[in-house]
């Protein structure tokens, strides 16, 4: 009893609580993977297997430079 | 005339200061001939036209002879066979069917793609299905079902079309750097104009309203080299399902697909940059092209717990798919031991390093 009272004074609660934060985290992870196994059904989005090979042929390719935007941060001093 | 900003739509202004065209709102600045050469492409964008040619071949006289028609007393699906196959159940929902009459009078299919995988390499595919998921629920595994799977020629309408496009991207090249005071990062802003031609074959859009569309695109890639001249001797042993969705109808689906992929085939052709994305599309897709064809799939059907499941595999490479439903109790047991498992090495990980 007095073991427990004084690991838990020492312990640091917030490690605890980080600790436990990313293992929700990965537990949901861990989830997510295995039930994406269970689900193999999906619509296609686009026809790219039924694209003739060697059909696409550009007639116009232009690269035209609009302008640039530049942003700066004060470095920390030390 | 006065040109929208490219990074905000505000009103753009002339700068004495800069001699450039300044936004008032974003305070971005561009070169007059850049706004200018954007608005060119703008305007020349091409609107969508689809336009498509559908078939008229329809079953002549005897031609359908011997083949039998049969009606789904649940779902109203109609299927059809040959004299010496026999129909028992709807290979959609499990419903009994029943005969009703001769195949006549409508539609006939102009190609079929024979069904390579045979009934014991399909049952195979569904035990292999099952393995591998831990999630599964162990009494679904029970196989006295897998007797029951069923070959089925499935109506399609396959597209041929050549799209013409002229597509705008907007792109962005970063870079970052630092002096003795600040770091600074730089990103530069592109429009990439790309303007071409693309063609495609036989898009695949199911034909069936019994048939999941979700699923049959799933089992895609189907090639239609494999494919022959609609003959009835093809369905000898299997059914074949009626299309019940015109061409008309499954136009849309074939445009957006094909759009899909025209944007995505010009997107690669835009390289160099940090960032690539979509700004305006117009694709113009000419010389459409239906037919009607008959596409092979192994079917099957799961009732569990109430809810039906399923399954299908492409009869020409084999393909499996099939959502399988989750045990809640095996999926609360896996999601516990990976917290537990994250929690132990997050602890050890900021005790040792923090």
């Amino acid at each position: 009893m007095l073991a427990m009272m004084v690991l838990v004074q020492t312990l640091d609660w917030m490690l605890v609580l980080k600790s436990l934060l990313v293992g929700v985290i990965g537990g949901a992870v861990v989830l997510f993977l295995m039930v994406s196994k269970n689900r193999s059904v999906h619509a296609k989005q686009e026809a790219n297997d039924y694209i003739r090979k060697g059909s696409l042929h550009l007639r116009d390719r232009r690269d035209v430079y609009l302008y640039r935007r530049v942003e700066k941060e004060r470095r920390e001093q030390k | 005339m006065q040109y929208e900003c490219p990074n905000c739509g505000g009103k753009v202004q002339f700068d004495s200061a800069s001699q450039q065209m300044k936004c008032p709102y974003c305070d971005s600045e561009f070169s007059v001939e850049a706004l200018r050469e954007r608005d060119e492409i703008l305007s020349a964008q091409a609107q969508d036209d689809m336009n498509w040619e559908t078939p008229e071949t329809t079953w002549e006289q005897g031609e359908a002879a011997g083949m039998h028609a049969y009606v789904c007393q649940s779902c109203g699906g109609q299927i059809m066979t040959d004299q010496t196959t026999a129909a028992t159940k709807c290979p959609y929902c499990d419903s009994p069917v029943i005969l009703s009459g001769q195949v006549s009078g409508e539609l006939k299919p102009q190609y079929i793609i024979p069904f390579r995988v045979d009934k014991e390499a399909a049952k195979a595919a569904l035990r292999k299905h099952f393995e591998g998921k831990p999630l599964l629920p162990k009494v679904f595994k029970d196989t006295h079902y897998i007797e029951e799977i069923r070959g089925v020629y499935v109506p399609v309408w396959l597209f041929d079309a050549e799209a013409d496009a002229c597509i705008l991207f907007k792109a962005e090249k970063r870079r970052t750097w630092s002096d003795a005071q600040f770091h600074y990062k730089e990103t530069k802003y592109f429009n990439c104009v790309r303007t071409g031609s693309i063609a495609f074959a036989h898009i695949p859009v199911d034909g069936s309203s019994k048939m999941d569309d979700t699923m049959m695109e799933s089992l895609e890639p189907f090639s239609f080299d494999g494919a022959a001249g609609f003959q009835t001797a093809y369905l000898s042993g299997y059914l074949a399902d009626k299309y019940d969705v015109s061409a008309e109808d499954s136009i849309a689906r074939a445009d957006q697909r094909a759009k899909q992929s025209v944007e995505l085939a010009f997107r690669e052709t835009v390289q160099g940059y940090d960032s690539v994305t979509l700004d305006v599309s117009g694709v113009k897709l000419k010389n459409g092209k239906a037919v009607y064809a008959l596409y092979p799939v192994w079917l099957l059907n799961i009732r569990w717990n109430d809810q039906l499941y399923p399954f299908a595999m492409n009869g020409q490479t084999g393909k499996f798919v099939g959502n399988l439903p989750v045990d809640k109790g095996a999926a609360a047991k896996w999601s516990f031991i990976g917290m537990a498992i994250f929690t132990v090495l997050a602890f050890v990980f900021q005790l040792i390093f923090m």
